[in-house]
């Protein structure tokens, strides 16, 4: 199998295994190497507890690969200053990794959060100052 | 030349031939197919006069490329609300295109809106780390 293949696989199983359930470090840690995207998404499990990830498209060259997806969970926790809305949300993003080993080792994530913040029924992007 | 490298080679082009200098329709349309992207560009040049477009990373797969990217600009028309605060912002974005025969067909953008926002209210866009974008 190639390096792309087996890194592409290695994705889908993190995602499988972290979608739709509550996130732990430990479990996350297990794939995860990079400290920066675990806190992120023990954060983002606390705003939308146990979230499900719906990967739209996956992309793999040398030792990274891109992921495009939606994350849909229930707004039941602060974020960017705005309270819990118990709103449904679905947010698209592209998070980009670096794979060695079968582990993560840096990553990058950017998502739409114009599209959250409509969802949430909030005019324009708050700031976190 | 495989697929991939022909289609790299080609947004290549198309961003250098559009970074940096007015987008018109005209020039866009040579390469992009997409409608939808070709009016997201034409808004963005408006509010972003000729912006620069820095590529951080690039990736391509069957006829697909996806671009990690920086927006270098100053801010000189009404955003999202906010009006021309002429500040410098350097926020990233992540597209991706779908490619036939040399041209753009279909395509998705996410703009780091946060990071953006953070800039016209004045943050220092020193900070703006070009390699880790964990938001």
């Amino acid at each position: 199998m190639s390096q792309l293949k087996k890194n592409k696989e290695f994705i889908m199983e993190y995602i499988n295994a972290t979608s739709g359930s509550l996130k732990t470090r430990e479990l996350l840690e297990k794939f995860n190497g990079d400290p920066g995207l675990v806190d992120n998404i023990l954060f983002m499990d606390s705003v939308f507890p146990g979230y499900l990830v719906l990967v739209d498209e996956i992309m793999a060259e040398g030792d990274r690969v891109m992921v495009r997806a939606r994350l849909k969970g229930r707004h039941e926790g602060e974020f960017l200053g705005i309270s819990a809305t118990h709103k449904e949300v679905e947010v698209p993003y592209v998070v980009g990794y670096e794979v060695h080993h079968n582990k993560i080792t840096h990553s990058w994530l950017i998502s739409d959060l114009l599209k959250l913040v409509e969802q949430l029924g909030v005019r324009g992007v708050p700031s976190h100052q | 030349m495989n697929q991939e490298k022909k289609n790299k080679e080609f947004i290549l082009e198309y961003i250098n031939a559009i970074s940096g200098v007015g987008k018109t329709r005209e020039l866009l349309e040579k390469y992009n197919g997409d409608p939808g992207l070709v009016d997201t560009i034409m808004f963005f040049d408006n509010v972003f006069h000729h912006y620069e477009y820095h590529i951080d990373e690039m990736l391509a797969e069957g006829d697909r490329v996806i671009v990690r990217a920086r927006l270098k600009a100053t801010h000189e028309a009404e955003f999202l609300g906010i009006p021309a605060t002429h500040r410098k912002v350097n926020f990233s974005f992540v597209v991706g295109y779908e490619i036939q025969n040399r041209k753009i067909m279909h395509s998705w953008l996410i703009p780091d809106y946060l990071t953006l926002m953070e800039q016209l209210k004045g943050k220092d866009i020193s900070a703006n780390s070009q390699e880790h974008v964990n938001k």
